[in-house]
């Protein structure tokens, strides 16, 4: 991993791939076409944190953790063609992705050859020392936890982008503002929501309850929007609720 | 993302699940606590008795909006639901109307949804307190407050 030498240059798009659902990225790799090797940047790009995220929360280091990531898309998302073995029909991709990654560690644990990993020069993830330090890992209690978290938050940044191109398109800027301020700022950055006096004012607004109605409006669509797109990763729309109780489990894991 | 990620992930993937089971509500349980974060949902906001004043009146301006602007009928049809419980809850604990309404029209929609089996239970009961404390104390004894 030549995090030191490549810092400066390397770059994390959270929302890589964002147009296209999980399973239709997973189709064109599969697909053996020319955009099959966009399609399987973009999945990585897409799901590298919440890999390392769990490497991470296992008990290695930073350092050991960006290896072993690193190793795991080159050995198994490339080599091994990951992707192309997923199969809609059964089940989460999540798990799918969890248990390949957790042989892979197993593997690795006996293996344990302590030699760096060779790309043969392809450099398919590019961490960038902002990315690793924005992962958080520590407040997670497990390594499935810590997955789940990473995962959630892929989640959530492309749903929150497609919202905010959602009501831009509609000429919901101001409403987004609000829900911008009230909402994804706290939730995301741990601020303090933007008081709805200084909303009014900003936006010129009649009162609060015209505010908090267009906040829950926005609410209202990234709701939707999310059930939406965990509707992309299982086999079934049926199973949303269950995807959704199973990252809240994983999230909230006792100790 | 900070310290609290775990927390803050399970609020934005719970509000997924509360729409996906009753998506009015959950607009109108989102509202209530935007007005105050100690209740878990609109009813329970205004089925509480400790409620101020001026929080029944911010209820009152919220759902009356949400009854405007709300995005489906269902969502409008509950805002009104929960706009007159807001109205009754202050008839009702505090003895005190908020809304410029005539007597006959809030004594007409109170008994309306003391009838609607539609209608949230809790709502329904404030709803018929409301109309026994305008039989005790009389409509025009009631002092009013205004709102927004």
């Amino acid at each position: 991993m030549a995090r030191d030498k490549h810092a400066n240059e390397m770059s994390f798009d959270p929302v890589a791939g964002a147009s296209q659902t999980d399973w239709s990225l997973i189709g064109d790799v599969a697909a053996g076409t020319e955009e099959s090797e966009r399609a399987r940047a973009a999945l990585i790009e897409r799901y590298w944190p919440a890999v390392y995220a769990f490497v991470r929360k296992s008990g290695r280091d930073v350092h050991d953790a960006a290896d072993l990531t690193q190793g795991f898309v080159v050995d198994v998302m490339i080599r091994r063609r990951l992707f192309e073995g997923a199969d809609q029909s059964r089940g989460r991709f999540r798990t799918f992705l969890l248990r390949a990654l957790k042989n892979y560690l197993r593997e690795r644990h006996r293996y344990d050859t302590r030699r760096r990993r060779s790309d043969e020069g392809r450099r398919p993830v590019r961490f960038s020392e902002a990315a690793l330090a924005e992962m958080e890992v520590r407040s997670a209690r497990t390594p499935e936890a810590a997955f789940a978290a990473q995962w959630s938050v892929g989640l959530v940044r492309r749903v929150l982008d497609a919202v905010r191109d959602h009501c831009t398109r509609d000429g919901l800027e101001s409403h987004w503002i609000v829900f911008e301020s009230r909402v994804v700022r706290p939730m995301l950055h741990g601020e303090d929501p933007v008081p709805y006096d200084a909303l009014i004012e900003r936006l010129d607004l009649d009162d609060a309850s015209q505010a908090s109605n267009m906040m829950i409006t926005v609410k209202r669509r990234f709701a939707r929007e999310l059930r939406d797109e965990v509707g992309r990763t299982v086999p079934d729309p049926v199973f949303i609720e269950d995807e959704l109780n199973a990252l809240l489990r994983d999230l909230e894991t006792p100790l | 993302m900070n310290g609290d990620t775990a927390n803050n992930l399970s609020h934005a993937l719970r509000w997924a699940l509360e729409s996906g089971t009753d998506p009015a509500m959950a607009s109108a349980n989102w509202l209530a606590q935007e007005i105050d974060p100690q209740h878990a949902g609109a009813v329970a906001l205004l089925a509480d008795r400790d409620i101020t004043l001026a929080r029944l009146m911010d209820a009152k301006d919220a759902f009356k909006t949400m009854r405007v602007l709300g995005e489906t009928s269902g969502d409008r049809r509950l805002a009104a639901r929960l706009y007159l419980g807001a109205i009754a809850a202050a008839i009702s604990y505090h003895g005190v109307r908020i809304s410029g309404q005539s007597a006959d029209s809030v004594i007409g929609r109170l008994e309306d949804m003391i009838e609607d089996p539609d209608a949230p239970a809790e709502l329904r009961h404030i709803a018929g307190e409301a109309r026994e404390r305008i039989d005790q104390d009389g409509w025009s004894n009631m002092p009013r407050r205004a709102t927004g």
